[in-house]
């Protein structure tokens, strides 16, 4: 009996004094405003005090006085908590805030020009379609903002719970999208979420070496399955380029914990077999879409088309001013709002309406890049990566379309032309990548584990050590 | 009294990177071994260490890993950078010269009193 109050006694003591250290990193923790730094300060004040009791109990002192000495030789709560408060502030990247924000409005006003034109066929619906597009850009601000509080290293928390989550959505809206020119629609937009899917599939797979690599390779082929099953090459070749450079990042970075140049080739290998196959054993109608993707006049009524026609107009275009070019791109294009905007800017405003708007993305994807690839956490890289390749695979087709080379038809361009899904997810996707910019310092480089990445034999007193823990 | 302030905050600075300097080490035990390099001169208290080294990670001078202490506890080790190499470079340099110039006056004032 006394036995077990005298352990319950130890009980409470021990309760009482965890309890000082809480206080004392309560009051730490107060008197810093970012709550996300709270837990990475608490955890290595906690430790170290727990380190100083243990020695000065070691110096034969009590449990109790010695947590006291321990606590006291902190320093006051109040004024480390304010220290530290100095140092912890989350840092906005201003710079891309200001160009996302110079795009939007680019973007607003472009389709408002566009819509206002009475060459365009349908006036009576272009009032409609001017605001939707007005009411589905306060939508994507506001998802942008809300992935921007949003911690983005729940990617990395639970990266399958999102990708398969990602994987039942997209097939859902599979079954009741509509069949749009052949295509399952909506689908087509969905698959930009998976570039940012995959990279949290990645970042699980830390130090799992080959068998890593090839098990993300599974987890790659699934979205790749679905963008044939809508089908859509844009969508395709934009998943798995951005998908590859994960992949290559992740290797680059040391994150499988193999050889680099093994993890490459074992990459790079199965997906230029692939590609040679799918090249010898090419389709008639493919055929002729690559074929007439470098030389439109070989069919021009036909798969041709759109490409000579757009490069007649550009061709024709100046720098300033419209083209006096007689084919009237107002008639000659269609779906100009969302396919072809900067070919008709060209036509109607000149080359420098495209100057201006290409300057801006340029200034948006180059500073985005720059912080990207400079991001010490593995995840923010992957999570900023992801999302700044998805946007420039985007602007290339698009530019790469409207400039008369359409082996891609456009998805979109991004921010800039009408779409009312694409921009919702875009500006989410840019959400993630602000964030991920806005709390860089907060996830330094700790998922680097030195230790981890260890070498597999040693020798070490002439003794030859071969490590197993792999 | 500002310059003082800075004298002091600029040489913890340069002890704390100096410390790792040979090797990586997590919080306590720096203290521990700053005491024992400086014969108990120099007592840092870890309130003060913590945000230095915080401050410093987030210059890009100091790197952190986690390390398992033991089955329960996980210890966060720095590192110093290369950059944080060349800062320490720098400000050895810079004290080297603060502390010559010192004695330099010191022992002048030394040799009129022995005139």
């Amino acid at each position: 009996m006394s036995l077990l109050l005298i352990k319950f006694c130890k009980g409470v003591l021990i309760l009482e004094q965890s309890n000082k250290i809480k206080e004392y990193l309560k009051t730490v923790c107060e008197q810093i405003r970012w709550k996300k730094a709270h837990k990475i300060i608490s955890e290595e004040i906690e430790n170290h005090i727990i380190d100083q009791k243990n020695a000065l109990i070691s110096e034969g002192l009590d449990e109790e006085t010695a947590i006291n000495k321990a606590i006291l030789e902190m320093g006051d709560p109040t004024a480390v908590g304010l220290e530290f408060d100095r140092t912890y502030i989350p840092k906005p990247e201003w710079g891309i805030i200001a160009l996302t924000g110079i795009l939007l409005i680019l973007g607003v006003i472009i389709r408002g020009f566009i819509f206002r034109n009475p060459e365009m066929t349908d006036i009576s619906n272009n009032g409609i379609m001017f605001t939707n597009s007005i009411i589905f850009t306060i939508f994507g601000m506001l998802t942008m903002i809300i992935a921007y509080f949003l911690d983005y290293t729940i990617i990395g928390k639970y990266p399958k719970i999102i990708y398969f989550s990602l994987v039942l959505v997209t097939l859902g809206v599979m079954i009741i999208s509509p069949v749009y020119q052949g295509q399952i629609f909506y689908v087509k937009f969905l698959m930009l979420l998976f570039p940012t899917a995959f990279a949290g599939i990645v970042y699980d797979m830390r130090n799992k070496g080959y068998l890593g690599i090839i098990l993300s390779g599974i987890y790659f082929i699934i979205p790749v399955l679905i963008c044939l099953k809508i089908p859509s090459l844009s969508i395709l070749a934009l998943y798995s380029i951005t998908s590859l450079m994960i992949f290559t990042y992740a290797i680059l970075r040391g994150w499988f914990n193999v050889k680099k140049l093994n993890g490459l080739l074992l990459i790079y290998i199965p997906i230029v077999i692939v590609s040679l196959t799918k090249i010898v054993f090419i389709n008639d109608y493919q055929l002729l879409r690559l074929k007439t993707a470098f030389n439109p006049s070989l069919d021009p009524m036909g798969a041709g088309y759109w490409a000579n026609a757009t490069r007649s107009i550009i061709v024709n275009a100046k720098l300033f001013g419209s083209s006096q070019f007689g084919l009237n791109a107002d008639n000659v294009l269609v779906d100009i709002h969302t396919d072809f905007l900067l070919t008709y800017l060209i036509h109607r405003i000149g080359w420098i309406s495209f100057i201006i708007i290409m300057f801006f993305i340029l200034a948006f994807i180059i500073r985005s890049l720059k912080f990207s690839l400079k991001q010490k956490s593995v995840l923010g890289g992957l999570v900023s990566l992801s999302v700044i390749v998805t946007f420039i695979m985007q602007v290339l087709f698009y530019v790469a379309s409207n400039l008369g080379f359409q082996l891609f038809t456009p998805l979109t361009l991004p921010l800039i032309s009408y779409s009312k899904i694409a921009t919702v997810i875009n500006m989410f996707l840019i959400g993630i990548m602000l964030s991920v910019y806005k709390s860089s310092m907060l996830y330094g480089n700790r998922d680097l584990n030195p230790l981890i990445r260890r070498e597999r034999v040693k020798i070490v007193d002439g003794k030859i050590i071969i490590d197993l823990n792999r | 009294m500002g310059v003082n302030r800075n004298l002091i905050t600029g040489s913890t600075t340069m002890l704390v990177l100096s410390l790792l300097e040979d090797k990586d080490m997590y919080g306590y035990l720096m203290i521990e071994e700053l005491a024992k390099r400086s014969d108990n001169t120099f007592s840092l208290k870890a309130g003060t260490l913590y945000p230095i080294l915080h401050s410093l990670e987030e210059q890009g001078m100091v790197q952190s890993y986690d390390k398992e202490a033991d089955s329960t506890r996980v210890r966060k080790y720095y590192s110093i950078t290369k950059k944080g190499k060349k800062m320490l470079a720098e400000k050895k340099a810079e004290w080297k010269f603060y502390v010559s110039a010192v004695d330099q006056v010191l022992q002048r004032g030394v040799d009129f009193g022995t005139i």
